[in-house]
């Protein structure tokens, strides 16, 4: 079964009186529990395209199905809906909330979900922390924090939510490669235990060991697995 | 609680910008509490010193009379003779929301001088001073002399008629018995008491030409107990020697004639040969006369304005329903606001206060105008964490509502902090004892002492100012920080 499906993509930027042309008809399916690398130089569209399947992105054209639903057609609060209960975002630059602390980053999105006790919400937290081993750092704000627990942080708060899916865009790229390969064994880790599906980005063959999957792409085009 | 706490850490953390747009929230509502302040003060001294000691909430005067400004008018033109005010008076009073009326004659009259020096005026009130004291008790505060005793005649001078007169005729009125010299004059003080005059010589300024002179004894001397620098030109008589000064007919007189009139009435079946009469008809009309009704016996004397103090409406809104009523009765009269009968005074105050409030309000938008920059600046400068919040799931409302807290939060510290200070200030400047003799700033003084004042209601309307300045500054961060994107937080990776 595959959580995401990708028919002919494209994306084009307009840039002065020029137009980049970042993908150029992708066409790819997802199988939930997947593991994916998308590999490929700077510039090649492994950004973009994780930014389309993470809503926070639109298509030139083409067909984007997450978890059954048509993203090309949904409105900004449906995307905003499908982000917060589908989909789980770890950024280059583990982009965290600089005035909460590392415990109440990772409740953040299920506080912004609602429904659940404080008390819950708390303890799926704390669990999350456990699991990605800085419990010990949930009082800590981001800036007391080091690169990779900052990025253990933002895994932790991707998968609070238990999506179907989680998105990394070159998670390890600000990190010292024994801090990254943690990292990539901790997502290695959620993936077989959890069975959540991850793809991340990364243009450092060094990685790809990591991956189920892996996925080329160059110059807007996938160019084999 | 998820956004008042990022609200509040956020401004936490940005504590100069916080401190930034809260030094303007703060002083913005400083003086928008001290501004109303100053407006509540100036419309309630003005009520106190104007409606409640010298005009009343609405002035009725004839429906013969053109000009509004019946108090105030250029050279002092002349004010229509109001008749039928028994009438008038007894239709005022029995309505709910009055509170009393008062009727008054208004005149300018010419003091004669008694050799050959040139005549000088003063503007003369003609009052029952048992009547007008309880109608406005404490208006006039009698220095030398005595406030004349119901049924006497005589005359009370304020101390700046006395400067007038001195000016244009070199003499010196006072009661007689000792005086202060310094309620005479400034260049007068060094005069012998001999040479003060005690009797004054006034003839009315009519257009009806029929004014006679009348030697009027000065019974007392004194100041208005507000605004008498403007007040003090006005001399009270009382008002059967004001009739005979005006040239109108005397009360006695009237009543004595109405009296022969109703024994002839009673006397006779043949009511056409009564009005052939010569007795009545050849009676010497020399100016407005008194009227009466033949079947009541009632006598209803000349005067030129009836004051009326009213409750729960404002002066407009009263003044109009009067209108009608008088209209209804066919009473030859019609109403006018306190503002429209002091003209220049009331349009000055109207515009004091306009000009005040025109103040607030510019504050208002500044202040409203210099947050909302700041603020939609630094939602531009947050983008990558507002855009980050996006991307995991935060709706455009949540962030909106985010900025909104964070204002408010300021507002309700800053603002509130503003608004108790300017309150203080409120409280403790008319203990200072701020004067002013200056006019224009008596205007905005509402009276001699500057004294701001704040209602409940004032309070409310600084935080519904306050609340309507947040409203506004928050708008433009609002619709800034809403419109981020995910992708604006990536993008700026």
């Amino acid at each position: 079964m595959n959580i995401v499906e990708i028919r002919d993509l494209v994306k084009n930027y307009p840039l002065g009186n020029t137009t980049v042309h970042a993908l150029r008809g992708v066409s790819m399916d997802i199988p939930k529990g997947a593991l994916m690398s998308v590999v490929g130089p700077s510039g090649s569209g492994k950004t973009t395209l994780l930014n389309i399947v993470g809503c926070v992105d639109a298509a030139t054209s083409g067909s984007v199905k997450v978890g059954g639903s048509e993203t090309t057609s949904l409105t900004d609060r449906e995307l905003t809906h499908l982000r917060l209960h589908k989909i789980g975002f770890i950024f280059q630059t583990f982009n965290l909330v600089p005035v909460l602390t590392a415990l109440e980053n990772v409740e953040f999105p299920l506080l912004l979900q609602g429904g659940q006790s404080k008390a819950k919400v708390r303890e799926k937290a704390r669990q999350l922390l456990e699991g990605v081993g800085i419990l010990g750092h949930q009082d800590h704000k981001p800036a007391e924090l080091s690169g990779g627990q900052r990025q253990r942080v933002a895994i932790a708060r991707a998968l609070v939510t238990d999506p179907d899916l989680v998105l990394a865009d070159e998670p390890t790229a600000n990190l010292d490669s024994e801090t990254g390969e943690s990292i990539l064994r901790l997502m290695q880790t959620m993936n077989q235990e959890r069975g959540t599906t991850f793809v991340f980005s990364t243009h450092d063959s060094q990685v790809l060991r990591y991956a189920k999957d892996v996925v080329r792409i160059h110059d807007g085009q996938l160019v084999g697995a | 609680m998820l956004v008042w706490r990022l609200a509040w850490r956020n401004l936490w953390r940005h504590r100069g910008r916080s401190l930034v747009v809260g030094g303007i929230l703060f002083l913005g509502a400083l003086l928008l509490t001290f501004g109303n302040g100053v407006v509540s003060g100036m419309a309630d001294g003005l009520r106190r010193q104007v409606v409640e000691s010298f005009t009343g909430d609405v002035v009725v005067v004839s429906d013969k009379q053109v000009d509004d400004n019946v108090f105030l008018s250029m050279m002092g033109k002349e004010v229509e003779p109001l008749t039928r005010v028994t009438s008038l008076q007894r239709l005022v009073d029995s309505l709910s929301w009055v509170k009393g009326s008062l009727p008054m004659g208004k005149n300018m009259a010419l003091a004669l001088h008694e050799t050959e020096g040139s005549p000088g005026f003063v503007f003369l009130l003609g009052v029952d001073f048992q009547k007008w004291q309880e109608f406005f008790p404490g208006a006039f505060q009698v220095k030398a002399g005595r406030m004349p005793s119901p049924g006497q005649s005589g005359l009370l001078l304020p101390t700046g008629a006395n400067e007038q007169l001195y000016q244009t005729m070199g003499q010196v009125f006072a009661p007689e018995g000792s005086v202060d010299t310094l309620l005479l004059p400034k260049d007068a003080r060094g005069l012998s008491l001999e040479s003060l005059r005690h009797d004054l010589v006034l003839m009315g300024y009519s257009n009806t030409m029929s004014a006679s002179d009348q030697r009027l004894k000065v019974s007392g001397l004194g100041k208005y107990s507000s605004l008498n620098t403007i007040w003090g030109h006005f001399a009270i008589c009382d008002i059967e020697s004001y009739r005979s000064v005006l040239g109108y007919h005397r009360q006695d007189e009237a009543a004595k004639d109405l009296s022969a009139s109703q024994s002839k009435v009673l006397a006779s079946d043949d009511l056409d040969a009564l009005l052939s009469d010569g007795d009545l008809a050849s009676q010497e009309i020399v100016g407005p006369q008194a009227t009466g009704n033949a079947t009541t016996g009632e006598v209803d004397p000349i005067w030129n304005l009836l004051l009326v103090k009213i409750a729960d409406k404002t002066p407009e809104v009263a003044a109009e329903e009067l209108d009608s009523l008088f209209r209804q009765r066919s009473l030859p009269a019609r109403a006018l606001s306190w503002h429209q009968a002091v003209g220049v005074i009331g349009s000055l105050a109207l515009l004091i206060r306009g000009s005040l409030m025109g103040f607030v309000g510019l504050l208002f938008v500044v202040a409203a105008i210099v947050i909302a920059n700041t603020l939609a600046m630094s939602a531009m400068e947050r983008a990558s964490e507002i855009g980050m919040m996006r991307a995991v799931g935060a709706t455009r409302l949540f962030i909106a509502k985010l900025m909104l807290a964070e204002t408010t939060v300021l507002a309700v510290l800053f603002g509130g902090a503003g608004i108790l200070l300017g309150a203080c200030v409120v409280a403790v400047v008319p203990h200072l004892g701020i004067t002013t003799g200056n006019d224009l700033l008596q205007m905005v003084y509402g009276g001699e002492v500057f004294r701001p004042l704040l209602r409940p209601m004032d309070i409310l309307l600084c935080l519904l100012e306050l609340g309507a300045v947040v409203g506004l500054a928050s708008v433009y961060p609002m619709q800034i920080a809403a419109s981020i994107t995910p992708l604006d937080a990536i993008a700026r990776d």
